[in-house]
């Protein structure tokens, strides 16, 4: 039985040493290579650090990255990316938590190690991967000593506090998302990623161990692609890429540009995405351009590794209705506990639990944190059963599909009724002219607060969505974007959206 | 009019110095929704239409590019 993620690289690097890993296009690594580098860094830390112990890697993304990745789980460790475009404040929270051991970073990036306070060993990835370091005494050392329940990598998410999650995932949980995934999900060595999220952010895990493990090939998009609908259309193209697993929204900006056509993307194959609901209006349209593609809806938070559920849109879809995300991989196991502590039955709504070896070992350095959110099924108490609680409301539909209802902390109180922002999301963003929603509750005013992107008037709104949801759901404010703004991960940024409102309410200077 | 051009941006970034940025897409300072604001800003101010042909990097690297793509728009557009 497999053990170490780095079995995967081994394996490949033998079988298929000359293709290409990861690459951007123009500059990548082949497994060879990819083998080569990760090891010298392996060896570098290995001799610096001991094992156990979190590296910081601060480096643009490119197989490089990946490779100082590797080179970190080498020497026995687990890597934590950063990204220099994430704010400097929200760095050194990260590096406050983590007291990393060491720190690797590349020349793009060294103009931001000035920025932050940290006192660990730091080293260029240049210096590292050299190939005189590399040590394969010492490699084999540290592998002797592995288990498969340590650390592989802490990727931070946002936390309700304002401070950073570290979600920290071991082996074992990477190796049973991607033995159990690659199945079902189709991937053998013939796919080629077009990678869209960063790095630090969980749903490129299933890209890189995809590729590790089966010899495929992954294209990390560069970023500009992403601002201008054309250059993404040639990228496509030229690359032949015939597999994407996106946030939506970074779908839609392909269809909303009117650039779609399956005359042009004929390799791309299997459309994923995840992080967010993808209305089945812009599904619909895509279905429209390209027929003959396979799309799939997936769903995980960060904390079960990756994602632990997976829809394939096997019919028609109206333009109103909510995709489910279906049914949990192999080996993984989510079920619904109401709110009087019962399990659920079919149909009934309730919170979503997950089990199994997906689970992460919890927030890094956070135990209080994490006690609330991995917990004993709180169905039984006769042996440990650690669940995660997602904080997310759901229910199995009559053909056992899971169906997501939306946040737990979505479900406000207004005028006394339990609403739930995302019925009222659905409703709005089924309408004809609308691209993008986003509801909020505003709790001082007890306002139902509506953010969209489209070209209609609020009346407009109020009048279509009265026929959808009863008039209490009606929004209070309706606040018209002209686009919406993002997260780094291009889903939408919903504190900033808060903000604009607060401003708009002129309640901006008194907060 | 390059100053109209330049007063938009700033209206829509104060952050950024438009007048001395000279990489705007290539240094990663402007993101998708910062190029959504300046095309619809601009759109609106020269009553012209920016469509996806033009939405390329190099139209969008600084501010005299962008004020050389508003020119042509007007006059072909």
């Amino acid at each position: 039985m497999l053990y170490n993620v780095l079995e995967y690289l081994e394996e490949t690097a033998k079988r298929v040493p000359e293709r290409t890993a990861f690459t951007d296009g123009e500059r990548g690594l082949t497994f060879r290579a990819l083998s080569d580098s990760a090891r010298a860094v392996g060896s570098y830390l290995g001799h610096a650090i001991p094992v156990r112990c979190p590296v910081v890697i601060l480096m643009e993304k490119s197989a490089e990255c990946i490779a100082a990745f590797m080179g970190a789980v080498y020497a026995g460790c687990f890597y934590v990316p950063l990204d220099s475009a994430m704010p400097a404040k929200r760095m050194q929270l990260i590096i406050d938590t983590l007291e990393p051991a060491f720190l690797i970073y590349d020349e793009k990036n060294k103009k931001t190690l000035d920025q932050l306070r940290f006192s660990c060993g730091m080293v260029s990835y240049g210096e590292a991967a050299d190939g005189l370091h590399t040590d394969e005494a010492l490699l084999q050392k540290i592998r002797l000593q592995a288990v498969d329940t340590d650390l592989l990598y802490v990727l931070f998410t946002s936390g309700s506090t304002g401070v950073p999650k570290g979600v920290s995932i071991c082996h074992r949980s990477m190796l049973d998302f991607t033995e159990h995934s690659c199945g079902p999900l189709h991937f053998d060595e013939t796919i080629r990623f077009g990678n869209q999220v960063p790095l630090h952010f969980d749903m490129s895990t299933m890209e890189i161990y995809t590729t590790l493990k089966m010899g495929a090939t992954t294209y990390l998009i560069p970023r500009r692609c992403f601002l201008f609908p054309k250059l993404m259309m040639e990228y496509l193209e030229t690359h032949r890429i015939n597999t994407v697993f996106w946030v939506p929204y970074a779908l839609l900006q392909l269809s909303n540009a009117g650039v779609l056509d399956g005359e042009r993307l004929k390799a791309l194959h299997y459309i994923y995405f995840c992080g967010e609901v993808m209305p089945c209006k812009h599904l619909n349209r895509y279905r429209r351009a390209l027929p003959e593609a396979v799309y799939c809806n997936l769903y995980g938070p960060t904390e079960i590794t990756n994602v632990c559920s997976y829809y394939f849109v096997d019919r028609e879809f109206a333009d109103d209705e909510t995709l489910p995300i279906g049914i949990p991989f192999c080996n993984t196991r989510i079920f619904i506990v109401k709110e009087d502590g019962t399990e659920a039955g079919e149909g009934e709504a309730g919170e979503i639990l997950i089990g199994g070896s997906c689970l992460s070992l919890g927030y890094y350095n956070s135990r209080e944190i994490s006690e609330k959110s991995f917990v004993q099924n709180p169905l039984h108490d006769r042996f440990r059963d650690m669940v995660y609680r997602t904080g997310d409301l759901g229910k199995f539909d009559e053909s056992g599909n899971l169906i997501f209802l939306g946040r737990k902390d979505y479900q406000i109180k207004h005028q006394g009724y339990r609403i739930e922002l995302g019925e009222i999301e659905a409703a709005v963003s089924s309408l004809e002219e609308i691209e993008h929603v986003c509801c909020f509750h505003d709790g001082e005013k007890d306002y139902i607060v509506c953010c969209y992107v489209g070209d209609v008037t609020d009346r407009d709104i109020l009048l279509q969505i009265k026929k959808k949801v009863p008039s209490y759901m009606l929004p209070d404010r309706l606040l018209r974007q002209e686009a919406f703004p993002r997260t780094l991960t291009g889903k939408t940024d919903r504190n900033a959206l808060r903000k604009l409102y607060e401003e708009a309410e002129g309640m901006g200077e008194t907060r | 009019m390059m100053e109209e051009v330049l007063e938009i941006l700033q209206g829509i970034k104060p952050d950024v110095d438009f007048a001395e940025e000279k990489a705007l897409i290539d240094d990663g300072i402007l993101d998708s929704f910062d190029i959504i604001s300046i095309v619809n800003g601009l759109n609106d101010a020269f009553d012209i239409e920016i469509t996806v042909a033009e939405l390329l990097p190099e139209h969008f690297n600084d501010a005299e590019a962008i004020w050389h793509l508003v020119q042509d728009m007007r006059e072909n557009g």
